[in-house]
């Protein structure tokens, strides 16, 4: 019987092969036909575009006008939007690479654009891109997403969580709305007198506990709060006593229930909407989304509800920002590349997209003419207190190849520590050669 | 069975016909699983034994050994492969008791009440995306009706983080799947139950054993088979069970919840180890494999 | 006939696991469907209510009319599927199960055993080898492709079911029609097929569930929005930042769950008898 078995299995693995092959003849067939397309230039082309902001509330209307817009403007460009969630954005494009199936251009994050140029699956800008647009462009901007050498990402929003906190909360909790916390120890304490006076169902901060690159990112600011800088290049410093002090408050604050455990950053924006979240950590376009969750909260009511600062920083009064910011990358393979850098150009930089969708969500523009060119960017509080208070306090994760496992692995311990009663020690020094193993 | 009609065409004249005329019936299904199912696994096979991470396509060596090596020293590997048993022992023991009590009640019921019957199976056909969903909601820390309802009855003081506790989250998965399978557990007993001739159940009662002795002696045996039969098939579908815990817990918190085949999940789709999770997928296929051994012994010797 | 009595103990015992049986069974799902109905601020609300307060549509309606993940869409896509598969899966497996129940050939146990351990196979393993296949086919983001990796799970369940089926179907009746002249074909057709039904729609009914609540395959193989199904336009609508909006989860819940707990209960009959007559005999 066993002889019989192995009979079928070569037999089946026959069809199977000749079933492949079938499919690479088609395939032949098929590359012929389209020199032919490429030779009538007037026909409409069709660009994909992957992003998140279409998958999410705050933004699918506005992003939808934009390319609406830009269709119309463009009329032989069609742009074929493919939504993926935010936390499948890497994995999806990652896939679609290996199929040979990428689309034309994506929205991405900052360590996105790295680990695909890896997998050299990226479009260098400064082929794609017009000199007038590049030099458009915050150079620090531009310079984020160097890997070996060669830029690989065009700045679209930059987007990092700055801190915000909620005026009338605090003034209910007896904390004095005008003097924000300032220190990571002041921070605390707030949280501890908010929890005792103010109801049970306000959430006291917003933090990303997830196991995801998002959640390193969150997370970031905190740790460097504590002295901690856990990753630094190649070299990793887990088992640190800075970073055990910050382990052992991430334990407290969560058993504290100052935050909710295991919630994305973003699940914490209906409850500022619902005026019941007393510290968001989110970006400057937390307003566009809350007033699209929660009708009854203008503009204006959110202005004068939330507050921006610094985020807590150090004993002696440094601050820490992470980097958040939307990127559009290029893909090598697309057939389009024209209408790529005009669509690229057109989302960043035309007064449309600024006017419909960078300014009302509330977007720091990554261009330095759209200031002048789009002046209602300017007279917007909370930008205004984002662009002065954590612009300038903005300091690179530790991106590379290899990111995401390292971000992955190092997240895993973050959520040990608040999922376990586990020894904090015994995690870190685990954690710490974890983490090494997923930077080789 | 079918030996009667088999050995009737084992005359040779006709037996190149009815070959020909199985292969042609045949064949479709068998190519179509072949391409599907068999071709990708060879080629995952051959995938594990190469260094293969998406990421690094630069990086792609041939090295047999190497992912397999890993696996013995990778801890992660091992707490999936406990994570499964004890996920799987428990969720089939449970539901197995639980859809055995259900049966039974339900057996005992007059006819006019079976469409009661209906009612119960219906988890069962829920979709798993659903199920994993409707747990997670109702498991919620925040907005949690079982946290709600621990309280009302004052069996818990403050919310409990169930979906965020290493302890608790594997309870709550094995709960959501009890809730799924024990209706088919119920089923399946329910079909051995009436197979029971009267007469038998009758004798022992006139021969005054009590229910107890009754199920003992006389129902259990009637349903060993279909025990031995259901346990073994759920214990597979349990060893590959995906979308409840994927939906849930995603494996979390941390790699608490983690199964084998979430881990290769894990590893193929959020570090892209390909090669990797192709290896442990290859080693949990040979798993599988020879629990498939002992359930096919089983439907031949039960049926 | 001589039947053990009711006695009060046991019909209290009894009414007590019936009852905990049914809300057991029940209260999740009147969770779901209950929690569809409540504005999402209800839904927020300590201490929870048992039934809305507030009922309304509102959760559907934005369901309904949201096109960046088109639920009307997805829905057609799941029903085409999944009918797809239980046309395809019923012929291929009505055939290959009659085949192997009556006819003699070479490697037919090594075949049916082999059928059978393919279901066992977890699918995530063949999830990679199978992107790359469907793109050089062309398969990726087609029903075509969704309709053969979901009729290529289903197959090992519906071949053996048939196969039991026709297993207890009496070989005399078609060596009669034979003698009458009928051909083997024909005596498939005319004899056989109309006495296995139940197994038939047996087959049918798993596969359409399957197909319905497959989630590994399209979550993989299709990332056309327009072509993506109910299981994995869930993901798409519900994984992103936003989990928070419960009331649309559990309406979506509600969405996809309607259609298989409806054929359930119309077939349920049929599926008893198909799993109690082909499954467990095997």
């Amino acid at each position: 019987m066993k002889k019989n078995f192995l009979n079928v299995i070569a037999l089946l693995m026959v069809i199977v092969f000749s079933l492949t092959l079938f499919g690479c003849d088609q395939k032949a067939t098929e590359v012929k036909e389209e020199p032919k397309k490429e030779a009538k230039k007037e026909e409409p082309v069709t660009i994909t575009w992957v992003n998140w902001v279409s998958t999410e509330e705050g933004t699918r209307d506005k992003i939808k006008s934009v390319v609406d817009q830009f269709e119309k403007d463009n009329p032989n460009i069609k742009v074929d939007i493919k939504p993926v969630p935010v936390s499948d954005i890497q994995n999806q494009l990652t896939i679609m690479v290996t199929g040979k199936n990428a689309p034309d251009i994506s929205q991405v994050h900052p360590d996105d654009v790295i680990a695909l140029a890896a997998m050299g699956a990226l479009e260098p800008v400064d082929e794609l891109l017009s000199a007038d647009f590049k030099a458009d462009l915050h150079q620090s901007l531009l310079d984020l997403t160097t890997f070996e050498g060669t830029r690989y990402g065009i700045p679209w929003a930059p987007a990092g969580p700055g801190f915000l906190y909620n005026k009338k909360l605090m003034e209910q909790a007896g904390l004095d709305p005008k003097n924000p916390p300032n220190t990571i120890y002041e921070f605390t304490e707030a949280l501890e007198i908010a929890k005792k006076n103010l109801p049970k169902d306000v959430i006291g901060f917003q933090l990303d506990t997830t196991i995801r690159t998002i959640g390193l990112q969150h997370e970031w600011p905190f740790m460097r709060a504590f002295g901690a800088l856990p990753i630094d290049g190649n070299n990793i410093d887990i088992d640190t006593p800075e970073m055990k002090e910050y382990a052992e408050w991430l334990r407290t604050v969560v058993k504290n229930g100052y935050t909710l455990p295991g919630k994305k950053y973003g699940e914490f924006r209906p409850m500022a909407a619902q005026g019941r979240l007393l510290f968001a950590f989110d970006g400057s376009y937390l307003r566009g989304i809350v007033t699209s969750l929660n009708t009854e909260i203008t503009d204006q009511i959110f202005n004068e509800t939330w507050g921006v600062a610094s985020l807590p920083g150090t004993k002696d009064g440094k601050h820490y920002a992470s980097p958040d910011d939307h990127f559009l990358v290029a893909f090598k393979d697309s057939e389009n590349k024209e209408a790529v850098a005009k669509f690229a150009e057109y989302l960043v930089n035309s007064d449309y997209s600024l006017k419909n969708y960078i300014n009302p969500v509330g977007f720091v523009p990554a261009t330095k003419s759209a200031i002048q060119r789009v002046p209602e960017i300017s007279q917007d509080p909370i930008r205004s207190a984002f662009i002065e208070k954590i612009v300038p306090t903005v300091v690179p994760l530790p991106y590379g190849p290899n990111y995401s496992s390292v971000a992955t692995a190092f997240m895993a311990g973050m959520q040990e520590v608040i999922t376990t009663d586990k020894p904090i020690d015994e995690i870190l020094s685990k954690l710490q050669t974890k983490v090494e193993e997923a930077s080789k | 069975m079918s030996t009667k009609l088999t050995k009737n065409n084992g005359r040779e004249g006709r037996w190149s016909a009815s070959s020909k005329l199985a292969a042609m019936l045949i064949a479709p299904s068998l190519l179509v699983m072949g391409m599907i199912i068999l071709y990708p696994l060879i080629h995952a096979v051959w995938l594990s034994f190469f260094n293969y991470k998406l990421t690094r396509p630069d990086d792609i060596a041939f090295t047999l050994t190497k992912n397999y090596l890993r696996m013995v020293q990778d801890e992660t590997f091992w707490l999936a492969v406990k994570n499964t048993l004890i996920f799987t022992l428990f969720t089939v023991i449970i539901s197995l008791v639980l859809g055995m009590i259900m049966a039974i009640a339900i057996d005992q019921l007059p006819k006019r009440f079976s469409g009661l019957r209906g009612f119960i199976l219906v988890p069962w056909v829920v979709p798993g995306i659903v199920v994993g969903y409707l747990f997670m909601y109702m498991f919620d820390v925040e907005v949690g009706v079982v946290n709600f309802i621990l309280q009302k009855f004052q069996i818990i003081q403050e919310f409990l983080p169930w979906l965020m506790n290493d302890k608790l989250s594997m309870i709550a998965i094995i709960i959501a799947h009890i809730w799924n399978q024990t209706p088919f557990y119920m089923l399946m007993f329910s079909a051995g139950l009436m197979a029971i001739p009267e007469d038998v159940k009758e004798a022992a009662y006139v021969e005054g054993a009590s229910r107890w002795q009754e199920f003992w002696h006389i129902t259990f045996p009637y349903l060993k088979g279909i025990v031995a039969i259901t346990s073994l098939l759920m214990v597979i579908r349990n060893f590959n069970n995906f979308p409840i815990i994927f939906t849930m817990t995603g494996g979390g918190p941390v790699y608490s919840t983690t199964t084998s085949v979430i881990y290769i999940y894990r590893l193929a789709f959020e570090q892209y180890e390909m090669g990797y999770a192709s290896a442990v997928g290859a080693v949990w296929v040979i798993v599988l494999l020879i629990v498939s051994i002992f359930y096919i012994k089983a439907l031949q010797k039960d049926f | 006939m001589i039947k053990r009595g009711f006695s009060l103990i046991w019909s209290f015992i009894l009414a007590i696991v019936l009852g905990v049986t049914l809300v057991w069974t029940l209260f999740p799902i009147y969770w779901m469907i209950s929690t569809s109905f409540k504005t999402n601020m209800d839904v927020f609300k300590m201490p929870l209510d048992l039934w809305p307060k507030e009922f309304t549509i509102q959760s559907y309606i934005n369901l309904i009319t949201n096109d960046i993940t088109p639920i009307g869409k997805f829905f057609i896509n799941s029903v085409i599927t999944s009918l797809g598969t239980v046309l395809i899966a019923v012929i291929l497996a009505t055939f290959a199960g009659y085949a192997l129940s009556r006819l003699n050939f070479k490697y037919r146990k090594s075949i049916l055993m082999g059928i059978l351990t393919t279901q066992m196979f977890p699918l995530v393993v063949l999830l990679i080898p199978l992107y790359i296949l469907y793109v050089k086919t062309n398969l990726l983001n087609t029903y075509t492709g969704l309709i053969l990796a979901f009729t290529s799970f289903t197959l090992p369940f519906g071949i053996w079911m048939i196969k039991g089926f026709v297993d207890s179907v009496p070989v005399e009746i078609e060596e009669a029609a034979m003698v009458d002249g009928c051909t083997r074909f024909q005596s498939m057709r005319l004899v056989v097929f109309p006495l296995i039904i139940p197994g038939v729609v047996a087959t049918g009914v798993f596969a359409f569930l399957d197909a319905w609540n497959n989630l590994l395959f399209p979550l993989t193989l299709i990332n056309e929005v327009a072509m993506k199904t109910l299981p994995p336009g869930m993901i798409l609508a519900f994984g992103g930042e936003f989990k928070h909006d419960w009331s649309g989860m559990m309406a979506a819940s509600v969405i996809v769950s309607i259609p298989v707990i409806v054929i359930f209960i119309v077939i349920q009959r049929y599926l008893v008898q198909g799993l109690t007559g082909g499954a467990v005999k095997g």
